[in-house]
């Protein structure tokens, strides 16, 4: 429907004479020089926490401490001048003067900042990261919903939107489609109450996991995707993924179900595609590294232009290529 | 333009190329916006039409359609980024140094750059006001899609029976799942399967509740604005130098006026915000009464989140 209305626009437009030279600049050459930042001074040789990514040689507590005079020297600066800080700014605070000690005291670059920073995202922020939450038994909010744990509710969404049939899943789980439905009406809902993003969270981690769910594993759809050598290399191949995420999202700007086109092409469903984000996902953060996350989007880019060109070919072109500088 | 360069000298070779670069952009821009306004005008009424008669629940193939446009407008923004960013940003960086030693040059650069940009923020605006505008055609009928849902309920509810003794089993209210009803003759359990409208009812039921109560979002967002013209104003006036003592004195005594007009702004928007929030919670618990008690703890959630975040 959107071809038909886009070559009706193209073929309707006049011959418009350009009287302005039609003659692109040259591209940049492909070793155009950048700019190189002046490499760090080595930092001395710290410890790292596995687990708080915290220096080993302080304390949390000496850490804390030392931000909280910094905190509160600032607000009583603020105070003597007549300013009294809002919540916002005290949070402010806290989140820059953190990051100071935290450089100061172990010569931290920012990759290892950043990601000491999602690791204790919720002590810090009281929000969950993806690759850093833990399951908490006594949370109200993960309790199971009529026997269904949050790792269950993942697992059988998973499986839908492989397109495995509901009453099969629900016949394997042992459950009523009712108590299903009721199920994922509730999951959602805990969502919504929960602040701190840990629901939503452990729902994306348990989601990446949920293939190996000992009562769903077996189920498949029709064309199904696990063991697709183009699923395996999804997972392992960064590259294929990043080429396929913009493939799809030239493939929507092209007025393609991208989703659909994937499958198509690829025999990869929705679902799969989504659990392998969500394992890229969580390795990244675990794995903070800034300078192969931008070429990972250069690529993205890149590939996204491609085919965007291919679907443009395929639709006799985008409506303003005939108009140069 | 005469009179450039107080020595005589000659203007350096770019200041033509500048001048050049201006003229092509704004025809290039030219260009390009009228292509944009034909396919939006002759999309406008394709996207209507193909809504109405999509009967997808989702709508999927108007989305796709609407995907597409919004794809074509985005290819235009992104030709005039790149060349802006070539023939209008990068040739202000290349030339302001040499430009530096030279009041006219200067000026003229920083000129050149200025109404470039503003020719290009003209575009972005254009831009979104046909975004909008494309946007609003998926606009749906909330409240005659509710409609259909009670009507396709009373049909269902009026006709439910039970599957023992064929005895009518009372729906008591809109459930939007599968539900167990009993029967109140013989005690059997009956399954209740709402209608595939109702099964979209806890998904319509917060975009209903925030069309009935946009007019009070509407309210608190009118003092944000509000507040922000009071700020140009405040700003506008410290930036006048002062012809005299008085004239500064007065407008000292305006922007404290103002600026009090903003701190009583502020809290009338902050507090027309809750009052928005707590009525478009209400009319939502109306819709699905059956949610109320998770939606309340949602509502909690939200306002402590905004009270935070002010």
């Amino acid at each position: 429907m959107f071809k038909k209305l886009l070559n009706s626009v193209l073929g309707g437009l006049e011959e418009v004479k350009d009287q302005v030279s039609r003659q692109v600049a040259p591209p940049a050459p492909a070793s155009a020089p950048r700019y190189e930042p002046e490499p760090e001074p080595e930092a001395p040789e710290v410890e790292f926490d596995p687990e708080t990514l915290h220096g080993t040689h302080y304390s949390i507590e000496e850490f804390d401490a030392a931000v909280e005079y910094k905190v509160q020297a600032w607000i009583a600066q603020e105070a003597a001048e007549g300013t009294t800080l809002g919540q916002k700014d005290v949070d402010n605070l806290y989140f820059n003067f953190r990051r100071d000690v935290y450089r100061a005291w172990t010569g931290a670059d920012n990759d290892q900042m950043i990601q000491w920073e999602l690791a204790n995202s919720m002590l810090h922020r009281g929000t969950a990261t993806s690759g850093f939450t833990k399951d908490d038994p006594e949370s109200p909010l993960l309790q199971p919903i009529h026997g269904l744990s949050l790792k269950d509710y993942a697992a059988i969404t998973l499986k839908i939107s492989q397109g495995v049939d509901v009453g099969a899943i629900c016949q394997a789980m042992g459950i009523e489609p009712a108590i299903w439905e009721e199920c994922n009406v509730l999951w959602c809902k805990r969502m919504q109450e929960d602040a701190s993003f840990t629901v939503q969270t452990l729902f994306g981690q348990y989601f990446s996991e949920g293939v190996s769910h000992p009562k769903l594993a077996a189920l498949q759809a029709g064309g199904a995707s696990a063991g697709n050598a183009n699923l395996e290399r999804l997972r392992s191949d960064r590259y294929f993924y990043e080429e396929l995420c913009g493939a799809r999202q030239a493939a929507y700007e092209y007025g393609l179900d991208g989703a659909q086109w994937i499958l198509e092409n690829f025999a990869i469903s929705l679902g799969d595609f989504q659990a392998v984000a969500m394992e890229h996902l969580t390795l990244q953060n675990q794995n903070w590294n800034s300078e192969e996350m931008t070429r990972y989007m250069d690529y993205q880019q890149e590939k996204q232009k491609e085919y965007a060109a291919k679907f443009a070919a395929e639709q006799g072109g985008n409506i303003a290529d005939d108009v140069t500088f | 333009m005469a009179g450039l360069f107080s020595r005589g000298a000659a203007a350096p070779v770019w200041v033509a190329e500048m001048e050049e670069n201006r003229q092509r952009w704004f025809a290039f821009i030219e260009k390009l916006e009228a292509r944009m306004d034909g396919l939006c005008t002759a999309a406008l009424p394709e996207l209507q039409q193909v809504l109405a008669e999509d009967e997808d629940a989702y709508k999927r193939t108007f989305l796709r359609m609407l995907a597409g446009i919004k794809g074509q407008l985005e290819n235009i923004r992104e030709k005039i980024r790149e060349v802006g960013e070539e023939k209008v940003r990068d040739f202000f960086s290349c030339h302001i140094d040499e430009a530096w030693g030279s009041d006219d040059l200067r000026q003229r650069l920083y000129a050149f750059r200025e109404v470039c940009t503003g020719r290009e923020n003209a575009f972005e605006e254009r831009h979104a006001a046909w975004l909008a505008r494309l946007e609003k055609t998926g606009k749906r009928d909330l409240e005659a899609e509710y409609r259909s849902i009670l009507d396709e309920h009373a049909a269902l509810r009026d006709s439910f029976c039970c599957r023992q003794c064929g005895a009518p089993v009372v729906v008591d209210k809109l459930y939007f799942i599968t539900s167990y009803l009993v029967c109140s003759h013989c005690r059997t359990q009956n399954t209740f399967e709402p209608g595939s409208k109702a099964r979209g009812l806890e998904g319509l039921a917060r975009e209903l509740a925030e069309a009935r109560t946009e007019h009070l979002l509407a309210a608190s967002e009118a003092e944000r604005q509000r507040d922000q013209d009071l700020y140009l104003k405040i700003h506008e006036n410290r930036a006048r130098a002062a012809d005299s003592p008085a004239t500064a004195a007065s407008r000292k005594a305006q922007n404290e006026v103002w600026q009090k007009e903003r701190a009583a702004t502020v809290l009338n928007a902050h507090a027309a915000y809750e009052t928005y929030l707590r009525a478009m919670f209400d009319e939502w618990n109306s819709i699905v009464p059956d949610l109320a008690e998770h939606n309340e703890r949602f509502y909690q959630r939200m306002l402590e989140d905004y009270r935070r975040s002010r």
